[in-house]
């Protein structure tokens, strides 16, 4: 595989290679949204109906809204990929979903360790914050984290078929601009098509 | 002030399948009701600005959530308030405690007026449809809510419509 922008040498892996190694093992009929940089990047991969790309959104709100979403849909998968700086506004989100008994749920947090949409500044949380012992604490049935793409690959499926709710914090490198700057699908286009697909689901 | 249990008869009659929350002295007391109804089920975030967000996967996941706060609470989720109403345009319905109004008696008016003038201007600027109340029992409540939202009103005529058939078909 070639990899995508970035430093190869800073020991993480690219966040689009990431998220394409994520991309081929979400299931057909499971939810997944993205945020921030995510939101830009898998859109430019794939296009899926069950893909909710929350942009614009609120800092923070990905993990509730797909919190929102597993309760609702219990029968299928809800996956949420969030950033570091989007996690960081709201950190107690994760004793919320330990506490709504959800099961269905993983968050992959891609950890840049910067605000990439703004210009890469540094969060508060450089040069190192332990998430997945946060994770471990709130009560997350299970918390792995991986750095090299190489483990990600070989793991990934093992790591989304853990008991949930599931936590995976991926080591990522800045995206390339040309994925950053990829417009993410017009919102009230992808809430049409979110509602057609799970309305589908439901009367199948 | 009405209690737990006429909460939950007036929010089952309406509909709301979850009641997303932060509590406060106003509302605080309908816990117990709350989380042991059967029509409706509790869920308790850590800051309000979980809330909105939480409220809009339900409502995209096809459930009916009600969100209940206090207004500091309110102050507080500015941003995700603003993002469910005006990036996303979902009707998500709310109930705002006013902070210190069933204290408003033990406390000076200066006190009370910022949280009740600043919730009311912030629910406004938001963009909100909203209606300040101090009913005090749940018949007139409901009906403060219908006149508060159009969009409530017809939730309540379309549910009423829907029994009615149930019970003709029964």
């Amino acid at each position: 595989m070639t990899l995508r922008g970035g430093d190869h040498r800073s020991g993480k892996m690219p966040a689009v290679d990431a998220l394409e190694v994520l991309a081929d093992l979400c299931s057909g009929d499971q939810i997944v949204v993205t945020n921030q940089g995510s939101a830009r990047i898998l859109p430019k991969l794939r296009r899926r109906p069950l893909d909710f790309h929350y942009n614009p959104s609120t800092m923070g709100g990905a993990v509730p809204l797909a919190l929102g979403l597993a309760l609702a849909q219990p029968q299928r998968e809800v996956l949420v990929v969030s950033g570091d700086g989007s996690l960081l506004m709201s950190l107690g989100v994760l004793v919320t979903v330990v506490k709504a008994g959800v099961t269905n749920l993983a968050i992959v947090l891609l950890d840049n360790g910067i605000y990439e949409v703004t210009g890469g500044q540094e969060t508060p949380a450089t040069p190192a914050v332990d998430y997945c012992g946060l994770a471990r604490a709130a009560g997350f049935a299970s918390a792995c984290s991986f750095q090299q793409l190489a483990d990600w690959q070989a793991r990934a499926a093992d790591a989304l078929s853990e008991p949930g709710p599931r936590f995976i914090r991926l080591a990522v490198q800045t995206a390339p601009n040309d994925y950053l700057r990829f417009p993410t699908p017009p919102m009230d286009e992808q809430l049409a098509q979110l509602r057609r697909a799970l309305g589908a689901a439901a009367r199948s | 002030m009405f209690t737990g249990p006429e909460i939950v008869a007036t929010l089952s009659e309406l509909g709301v399948t979850h009641v997303v929350w932060v509590p406060d002295t106003a509302i605080g007391p309908w816990e117990a009701a709350l989380d042991a109804a059967g029509s409706l089920r509790l869920i308790r975030v850590c800051r309000e600005g979980e809330a909105w967000p939480l409220a809009a996967g339900l409502h995209l996941g096809g459930k009916s959530p009600l969100v209940m706060m206090q207004t500091t609470g309110l102050f507080e989720s500015g941003d995700a308030l603003r993002n469910v109403l005006f990036d996303l345009k979902l009707p998500i319905f709310s109930l705002i405690g006013l902070r210190n109004w069933l204290t408003r008696d033990r406390t000076t008016r200066p006190r009370l007026m910022p949280s009740r003038s600043c919730g009311r201007g912030a629910w406004n600027a938001s963009g909100s449809c909203g209606r300040t109340t101090s009913q005090n029992s749940p018949r007139t409540f409901a009906a403060a809510a219908a006149r508060a939202c159009p969009a409530w009103r017809f939730w309540r005529r379309a549910r009423h419509d829907a029994s009615r058939r149930r019970s003709s078909l029964g």
